[in-house]
């Protein structure tokens, strides 16, 4: 049972549902998931509900991880954002703040502090946040009841408010896993055991959850088959494209004698093949004129913090002889501009069976040839199976990311207008409004009627 | 602005720490090092001073061993080998509980030399900013610290180049 939500005393104000979105990674923070923490907080304040957000503080993101303040004008008005403290020792660089026992024993340090981390909830580097969600997730609740909460996960330790109001309060919450807990989305093996602390945590959150949303069918199997008695209340909520910042088609067919622009824009994660990438694209401008006189332009974070990992930056900057490029992040405000510059988009993923990426969906509206240069059994192969120019790897070696290269090259000069028509259209399924609006209307028709207004 | 960076670690990757220093020249700022290995002409060139650490390590090694007068007595003999072995049992124990609390033995030996070397304290006495380039500096950049609280310092090459960012020339 949970509390139901009091409704003003004028009779013809209509019921605003009240969510608490709890997430970390929300603008300005510049991670990847930031653009679906971004959308679901727009989504359901455009559907009725007051929304109230719960992350941490800005200066994290221009301190740790990288920041796009372009993002933060991009937040609903009737949004409101609240902001609690947060500390990430381990990623601090200033040897002023370090303690005597961090400078004279790093490992011992570094040992204790993981133990440190993992006694409020167990996970490593997130954990000593609890703390500050369980009191801020009550000052919301008391200012203002909650009626649903909603977490976005990882980190996982967001949960910890949802699971303080739903038993504390009896408030409802929906888990939106937009990566997995207990699975290793690349290799697919298990990495919580069931019995330990983490296993038990998710166990609890899954088991009383509202919905569980996941980002693919393949996560969401995986999970039904692990909690089967919240299997019917799991639900794929696609990434999608936000129709606002998404690509324009591209137009005519470029000119070949000028080369063509092939284009990667996305974060590289750790796990992107770009060493076989980079194999494949010297091997295909050896047989192919066309390739010989394209150039292949990264565009993106290296790597998840602020500063480029400089293992993928030499790996790319390595094969600047065959004309590939590093150009450095890019705010969402500019994805229009830097998708016009190319003919052909890379799609280079790391193996996984479950892994999507967000760019996938972004990619389609352009309307261009899609190189996918990642395992065919990824679960981005099946939101691009039916994309009629999606030009797959057979495998993950050189000449086979060769062969790849070479066919999309030759079909973007050789495009028609009705397979470009083709293309645009088939994207228009999975603009991200379209993937979350079926689960907003279910949450809102499953909340109870507001207690009728009392005549003064 | 000028920048030290104190790379003491026993592995030292040449092309990162170069385009630190280029990237502090860049920013219009003026680079010394302080590295365990010797480094590369490029990154000399670029630099407006350089200490080896391991040349320091070596001419202090190469000092004759300390001798002492060895007892004669036969009762002093006795007592004194008495103390080699209890000093040997101390010894032991010691670098047993140094194991377990996973001290950082090159990072003492890079602090001890640091701070016994006059160019190093001068390099660093001038530095307004000072990169410890890897986990062996760390204890000699807390150091000095420690003494000049006025300067900033930053773990990492990759830290480096967040600060520049930060602090346009």
């Amino acid at each position: 049972m949970y509390r139901l939500w009091k409704a003003p005393s004028v009779p013809d104000v209509p019921h605003r549902p009240h969510l608490l979105f709890v997430v970390w990674g929300f603008p300005p923070c510049r991670g990847s998931g930031v653009y679906r923490a971004l959308a679901t907080a727009n989504g359901f304040a455009e559907n009725g509900w007051d929304v109230t957000v719960l992350t941490c503080e800005r200066e994290v993101f221009f301190r740790y991880t990288g920041a796009d303040p372009a993002l933060e004008p991009l937040v609903d008005p009737r949004v409101e954002v609240v902001r609690v403290p947060f500390d990430w020792p381990a990623l601090d660089a200033d040897v002023s703040h370090y303690s005597a026992v961090r400078a004279l024993a790093p490992r011992l340090w570094a040992k204790a502090r993981v133990r440190r981390d993992e006694m409020p909830f167990p996970e490593r580097g997130y954990g000593p946040w609890r703390g500050q969600l369980e009191q801020a997730a009550e000052r919301i609740h008391q200012e203002r009841a909650v009626d649903l909460t909603l977490y976005t996960a990882n980190p996982n330790v967001t949960g910890t408010a949802a699971w303080y109001l739903h038993s504390r309060h009896g408030v409802p919450y929906v888990i939106d896993y937009r990566d997995a807990w207990s699975l290793n989305v690349f290799t697919g093996a298990r990495v919580v055991k069931p019995g330990s602390r983490a296993g038990r945590w998710e166990r609890r959150l899954m088991e009383s959850a509202r919905e569980a949303w996941f980002v693919n069918e393949p996560l969401r199997a995986w999970h039904a088959e692990v909690y089967p008695s919240t299997a019917e209340r799991m639900h794929v909520v696609a990434n999608g494209y936000d129709a606002e910042f998404a690509p324009l088609p591209a137009g005519d067919a470029p000119d070949p004698a000028a080369g063509l622009t092939f284009g990667y824009l996305g974060t590289v994660a750790g796990q992107v093949p770009l060493v076989p990438f980079v194999q494949g694209w010297r091997l295909a401008r050896e047989r192919s004129e066309l390739m010989a006189r394209s150039r292949a332009e990264f565009h993106g974070y290296l790597g998840h913090y602020q500063a480029p990992n400089p293992v993928m930056q030499s790996a790319i900057e390595s094969a600047g002889d065959v004309g590939i490029s590093y150009a450095g992040p890019v705010s969402k405000t500019r994805v229009r501009e830097v998708y016009a510059r190319f003919d052909v988009c890379l799609l280079v993923l790391g193996t996984g069976r479950y892994v999507t990426s967000g760019k996938v969906f972004e990619y389609l509206p352009t309307g261009l040839p899609v190189v996918s240069v990642h395992d065919p059994g990824n679960a981005a192969s099946d939101v691009l199976r039916e994309y009629p120019l999606w030009f797959p790897v057979a495998a993950l070696t050189a000449e086979a990311i060769a062969d790849a290269l070479i066919a999309a090259a030759e079909a973007a000069v050789a495009v028609s207008a009705e397979t470009r028509q083709a293309a645009v259209a088939f994207a228009e399924s999975f603009r991200r409004d379209k993937q979350l609006q079926p689960r907003v209307n279910a949450l809102r028709d499953g909340l109870p009627l507001p207690e009728p207004a009392v005549a003064s | 602005m000028r920048v030290c960076i104190v790379v003491g670690g026993r592995r030292l990757l040449q092309d990162p720490l170069l385009e630190a220093v280029q990237a502090v020249r860049a920013a219009g700022g003026q680079v010394s090092t302080i590295t365990w290995f010797p480094v590369s002409s490029a990154i000399v060139e670029a630099t407006a001073a350089h200490v080896e650490l391991r040349a320091v390590d070596t001419q202090r090694r190469s000092k004759p061993p300390r001798t002492g007068i060895r007892p004669v007595d036969r009762v002093l003999r006795r007592a004194h080998l008495r103390t080699r072995r209890e000093r040997a049992g101390i010894l032991r124990r010691w670098d047993k509980l140094r194991r377990k609390a996973k001290f950082d033995g090159q990072a003492a030996l890079v602090h001890r030399l640091v701070s016994a070397d006059s160019r190093c304290r001068a390099l660093l006495a001038e530095a307004d900013v000072v990169v410890a380039g890897d986990p062996a500096s760390i204890r000699a950049v807390w150091f000095v610290v420690k003494r000049r609280p006025e300067i900033e310092a930053v773990s990492g090459l990759v830290a480096l180049r967040t600060y520049l960012a930060g602090h346009p020339a």
